[in-house]
């Protein structure tokens, strides 16, 4: 699964168009294919926050013992200031700050070819850039949100340089925001495919079979965890579950189908 | 190789900080605070961090030299152990290091001098002689080309005869230790786990044969040598697993002149299990029928007890019982 946060359409048309993504939803303007969504979330950290929460509140199949979408992927993309740094160069952040609330994130390194730089987050764009950072208005509010629902690692922020001190933040226009973005698609791409390369290292089970035991029994919160625990254990000491075992058709409850499971676990070879 | 290091703001002038950082001229490298603000913060992922982990330097403010838990030690009455890195350079499956912390980043403190001073201290105080483990925390030896603690350790330690070095070990970076003379008061302690066990749980680790070998080097260069057997990881073929290990030792290494042997059964605090269980949901380690008791995940004491006494009753047939320590 792949989360892709822009704050403004011009920035995200690039994208809606090279993923072939179709507009999905309009409370917050939302494009979707497959398992790749992209919402637009509007200027502004706050903006950035709320959109990104509301977007992982519509993902399904969150884990009930890590309470998190392990695989689900992160990405800001959109344009950044930058004192030094050519227009149209693209970087990934590896450390956030917000200059409003002086608090910092270090997005963990992944292995990617992308440059990486600081990243300011700042309430209205600065007359003057500081120096060695990039500077934006939605990072740190899109960083600080979706960590919440997803490992750090899988949330990262992209941004290619539209202003600097020989062309400022005056000059730009939408037509140059939405060609920055563009020229600089097929990096943006590899880094998703290698964001979510990473992402399928979890997942390593299939447990997929445990929506056929919610449907067919009930379980409390806490069974559901053991559950989830169980199916992967028997996946791992017998083979992955694809159907019901014909002993769990006689099965009356949940408590019941735990405990067939429990003993069918635990009395699996004892060996590496 | 390292591709990011983190230099926390206190140590970006050391000169450790500079040279460790010059042998890695292609990573990038990033200012933080503090160094837990990396290492520590929230929603990280360790198996993921794993595959390319990153270097944080730092500097370490308190706490250098801990005591050991109750029963950790090789016949010593005070038991210290000390950390200059976090995390490992292997992937052992069993490593407690995985459920203890919230990142793989290897962190490296630069402030050696402290440690020393704090050991020099600890051990003038102690009545008798006392032990200071090294490779709690991390493998003390695997990460020395880059970090060159243990020769700044040797040198210190050779100065302090009542106070007694164990260097714990998976590696096969001795190269520092055959360039200079042995002292007395150091044993290279070589951790090993049979084949079966150690190819299926004990990632990028050098094979037995290799380890052999460079405790072999070491021994006839003069080292004190150890042994070390913990974690014992249950199986059905336990007893010819361990025998053909301790064959394989003892066919190159001369069990006389062994300084100590230790041993102890594969156990884990239950938060530091459940952590590693999300993180590797299909490890069959984990998977396996193990028992929580006294909040600690083990295979349960009738087990744990055929395990410790099959390796005890082995090892004795190899060496005498009188340098052989149980751990628990």
């Amino acid at each position: 699964m792949l989360n892709l946060v822009v704050a403004t359409k011009v920035e995200a048309e690039s994208l809606i168009n090279a993923l072939h993504l179709k507009h999905a939803s309009a409370t917050f303007p939302l494009y979707t294919k497959d398992t790749t969504s992209l919402v637009i979330t509007g200027i502004g950290k706050c903006r950035a926050a709320a959109t990104t929460s509301w977007l992982a509140a519509r993902s399904e199949s969150v884990s009930a013992s890590t309470g998190r979408n392990t695989s689900a992927c992160w990405l800001n993309v959109g344009i950044a200031g930058h004192r030094e740094a050519p227009i149209g160069s693209i970087f990934c952040a590896h450390k956030i700050h917000d200059l409003g609330s002086g608090k910092v994130w270090y997005p963990p390194r992944i292995s990617s070819p992308l440059p990486s730089a600081n990243l300011t987050t700042v309430d209205k764009p600065l007359e003057n850039y500081l120096p060695d950072q990039l500077h934006d208005m939605e990072g740190s509010g899109f960083v600080e949100t979706a960590r919440m629902y997803s490992y750090a690692e899988l949330v990262q922020c992209i941004k290619v340089v539209s202003d600097n001190t020989e062309q400022p933040f005056s000059n730009i226009d939408a037509k140059l925001a939405s060609q920055l973005i563009e020229q600089n698609i097929p990096f943006i791409i590899k880094f998703m495919d290698h964001l979510q390369a990473l992402a399928a290292n979890l997942n390593t089970l299939d447990i997929s079979i445990v929506s056929e035991f919610l449907h067919r029994w009930k379980f409390s919160v806490s069974q559901k965890v053991i559950l989830e625990r169980l199916l992967q254990r028997y996946s791992v000491l017998h083979s992955p579950m694809t159907t019901l075992p014909a002993d769990l058709h006689q099965v009356t409850s949940g408590k019941e189908a735990l405990r067939w499971l429990t003993h069918s676990v635990d009395s699996a070879d004892f060996s590496l | 190789m390292i591709q990011t290091i983190y230099v926390e703001e206190s140590v970006r002038n050391h000169p450790r900080t500079r040279e460790i950082c010059a042998r890695f001229p292609g990573a990038t490298q990033i200012d933080c605070e503090r160094y837990n603000s990396v290492f520590n913060s929230n929603s990280q992922n360790f198996r993921l961090q794993k595959q390319q982990p990153s270097l944080i330097l730092a500097h370490k403010r308190k706490g250098y030299v801990l005591p050991t838990p109750p029963d950790y030690g090789i016949g010593g009455s005070h038991n210290y152990y000390f950390s200059h890195m976090l995390n490992c350079v292997y992937d052992c499956r069993y490593c407690f290091l995985q459920g203890m912390y919230r990142s793989a980043n290897y962190v490296v403190f630069v402030n050696y001098e402290d440690y020393f001073d704090q050991i020099e201290s600890t051990a003038k105080e102690a009545s008798g002689d006392s032990w200071f483990f090294s490779g709690y925390d991390c493998d003390s030896l695997a990460f020395e080309p880059v970090t060159g603690f243990m020769r700044y350790a040797l040198d210190r330690f050779s100065l302090i005869p009542k106070a007694h070095l164990e260097i714990r070990t998976k590696s096969t970076q001795v190269r520092d230790l055959l360039s200079r003379p042995p002292i007395k008061n150091c044993v290279i302690a070589f951790s090993f786990t049979p084949e079966k066990v150690s190819q299926s749980l004990e990632h990028r680790v050098p094979s037995i044969k290799k380890r052999v070998l460079a405790m072999q080097k070491l021994q006839n260069h003069g080292w004190k040598i150890g042994l070390r057997f913990d974690p014992i990881v249950h199986s059905k073929t336990l007893e010819s697993d361990y025998r053909d290990l301790f064959t394989t030792i003892f066919e190159s290494i001369d069990p006389k002149t062994v300084h100590s042997a230790s041993y102890g059964t594969f156990r884990l605090p239950k938060p530091f299990f459940k952590k590693m269980v999300t993180l590797y949901p299909e490890e069959k380690l984990f998977a396996l029928p193990l028992t929580e008791h006294k909040s600690q995940v083990s295979f349960g004491d009738i087990t744990e007890e055929l395990c410790l006494s099959t390796v005890h009753n082995l090892l004795i047939e190899f060496i005498d019982e009188r340098i052989i320590f149980p751990c628990s």
